[in-house]
């Protein structure tokens, strides 16, 4: 079978921590044993801006080109932040009815994800979970799907953190990237996550292994 | 970090902003629009020429620049005096001193003889009063030395500069603190002109800061490698991700000695090409992205049009190099002013239209106007109309600072 993953994303943040959780969440919950080779769908249907509208641009192309062509995706993952309300009723409308999708939303971005993962996080920010000094993600009780706005948090982190040079800002595609390569790569702690967000990542996160298991039925019958 | 700034009559800022008094406030990332000649490198230089006042004498820096001091006045009008007042709020140094607002005021006289003519800095600490520091208005001159506790006051005559740049760093530190503080910033500003690829080409050796125009390219990213091995990795990681046919970047060459730049490209079967043959797309997005890599990058960077050369999907990387840039810690934080006239940047604006300024000039022999994006009037409209694209509606019109070109 395909191990092409098909992504469609916001940005550039969003694009670095899919692949190492979508890597996870098809050896820990499926069993894959090989790695996935993650696509960027803007790669194929060029756009000149990324962002929600971005995101409804590609796909739009994408859903119409796979209507006369095909391409070899295993299925197509697309990720929008839950402030996105319009796009999304217009994506889950382009989408409906075709089996290779899977749509998350994260609530209220992808740093909630991120934020979730508290052992990974707390072991990548260099504090221990008891030392946290005084900060909104020391507050007993957080629960990163509820936080209203998990970009300032992170970057609330990092500013306290000696371990960086710089703050996580509006979003740091260096640490972003050094995150999910060194952490989520081979430790993602997806129950954590799922039990943190279990709204969007809970959903997802099985949408996405359902995705993988008809994947490889799909390709079983093949062969 | 400059909080706010207020310029009088330096070339066609007659006055920024134009009710005497006030400042326009500035943040940690500002982007500045307008149709040519309307005064958007000259805010630019206006703020880096603060720097002047801290060399030897303004005209050194003037020289640096090949510039007559006849140009600067607005007009020309060289009996009447250029000012700058600007409001900037800055961390403590390393030394734990100077963390505070600062208020500086200084004005210079274009004459045959240029002159300091005023002189004032007051310093607000987090928590505390105004004290002033510095106070000097023609040969009257008095500053606060920290050691005695007195205000000395002395005169002075024929300093074309400011009184902090007599002061030695290391003799001084104890007894003006703040002053030294302020000045350590101010020299810390350096300005950008549009990428030169033929400079930026050019093997290097003995600077570790790039060049007005990308000078001193491969001895940055060679002392880079040399003092910093984990930001290299960084740097050539970033890299890669710009330009995925690229395997890595490299300088060969040793410590001080002329140092050269090399791409690689191709796994395994690795090819190897020296500057002279890199594109000048992937050395200008190579300069800007050593900024975020440097050690020490500056604390205030003017630059003019860091996109210029750069593939349109490419552009929103610069803008996030930028934007990174500013998330610098202290005491590396720095703040970034950029001019543009790409509509692909001003869409990446979209969310903070308040930090893009439009600067205008409504008709000749008229000094130029600044409006913050977020305080114009049609910003709403503009914005439901092209919805995710500022860009777009800043080159219908919408929301001026055009070019006021009719026919074409």
């Amino acid at each position: 079978m395909s191990t092409k993953i098909g992504v469609i994303t916001e940005g550039s943040i969003d694009y670095a921590l899919l692949p190492p959780l979508l890597s996870r969440i098809a050896e820990e919950k499926v069993g894959f044993h090989w790695p996935l080779d993650v696509d960027d769908v803007a790669e194929l249907f060029p756009i000149r801006k990324r962002g929600h509208g971005g995101v409804l641009h590609a796909l739009r192309a994408l859903v119409r080109a796979l209507d006369t062509q095909y391409y070899d995706h295993a299925c197509y993952v697309i990720l929008l932040d839950r402030r996105t309300r319009r796009i999304q009723q217009r994506v889950r409308r382009l989408i409906s009815g075709r089996d290779r999708f899977v749509l998350g939303i994260a609530i209220e971005e992808v740093e909630a994800w991120w934020l979730g993962d508290r052992t990974n996080t707390l072991a990548w920010s260099g504090f221990d979970a008891l030392l946290l000094p005084e900060c909104r993600y020391a507050t007993r009780n957080y629960q990163a799907e509820r936080d209203e706005n998990p970009k300032r948090t992170l970057d609330e982190l990092t500013r306290l953190s000696d371990r960086f040079d710089r703050s996580y800002g509006e979003g740091n595609l260096d640490l972003a990237t050094e995150f999910a390569e060194e952490y989520w790569r081979a430790y993602a702690r997806l129950d954590e996550i799922a039990h943190q967000c279990p709204q969007g990542f809970g959903t997802f996160q099985q949408e996405v292994a359902g995705q993988f298991r008809r994947a490889r039925r799909r390709a079983g019958r093949l062969f | 970090m400059i909080t706010g700034l207020s310029i009088r009559n330096f070339k066609v800022l007659a006055a920024i902003p134009e009710t005497e008094g006030q400042l326009v406030g500035f943040g940690p990332l500002n982007v500045l629009i307008g149709p040519n000649g309307c005064g958007k490198s000259s805010l630019l230089q206006a703020i880096d020429f603060l720097r002047a006042f801290f060399m030897t004498s303004v005209e050194v820096y003037l020289k640096e620049r090949d510039w007559e001091y006849r140009d600067l006045p607005n007009l020309r009008q060289t009996r009447k005096s250029i000012r700058w007042e600007l409001k900037a709020k800055l961390d403590r140094n390393e030394e734990g001193i100077g963390e505070g607002e600062y208020h500086y005021v200084v004005t210079l006289q274009p004459r045959k003889h240029l002159g300091v003519h005023e002189e004032h800095l007051t310093w607000t600490p987090s928590n505390g009063e105004p004290t002033v520091l510095l106070r000097r208005k023609g040969r009257k001159c008095g500053y606060l030395d920290r050691v005695s506790g007195t205000f000395e006051e002395l005169e002075i005559i024929g300093l074309p500069a400011s009184v902090m740049s007599r002061w030695e760093t290391q003799r001084d530190r104890q007894k003006f603190p703040e002053l030294l503080r302020f000045r350590d910033w101010v020299e810390g500003f350096r300005s950008y002109l549009i990428w030169d690829p033929k400079a930026l080409r050019l093997p290097s050796r003995g600077q570790d800061e790039l060049g007005t125009s990308g000078e001193y390219l491969a001895s940055v990213v060679g002392r880079l490698k040399d003092k910093n091995r984990e930001a290299f990795r960084r740097f050539n990681k970033r890299l890669k991700r710009l330009f995925p046919v690229l395997s890595g970047i490299s300088v060969s060459g040793t410590g001080w000695g002329w140092r050269h730049l090399h791409q690689h490209e191709g796994d395994g079967q690795e090819v190897a090409f020296g500057s002279r043959h890199m594109s000048d797309g992937v050395l200008r997005l190579l300069a800007v992205t050593s900024l975020l890599y440097v050690e020490r990058p500056p604390t205030v960077i003017t630059f003019e049009e860091p996109e210029n050369g750069v593939h349109p999907q490419l552009i929103r990387e610069v803008v996030h190099l930028l934007r990174e840039l500013t998330e610098r810690k202290p005491p590396n934080r720095c703040q970034v002013f950029f001019s543009t006239h790409s509509p692909y940047v001003l869409d990446e604006f979209y969310d903070h239209p308040d930090e893009v300024y439009c600067i205008e000039r409504s008709r000749p022999r008229v000094g130029a106007r600044i409006i913050r994006l977020s305080e114009n009037k049609q910003l709403k409209i503009a914005r439901d109309t092209f919805r995710r694209s500022l860009g777009e509606a800043w080159a219908s019109g919408l929301l001026g600072a055009t070019a006021g070109v009719r026919g074409l």
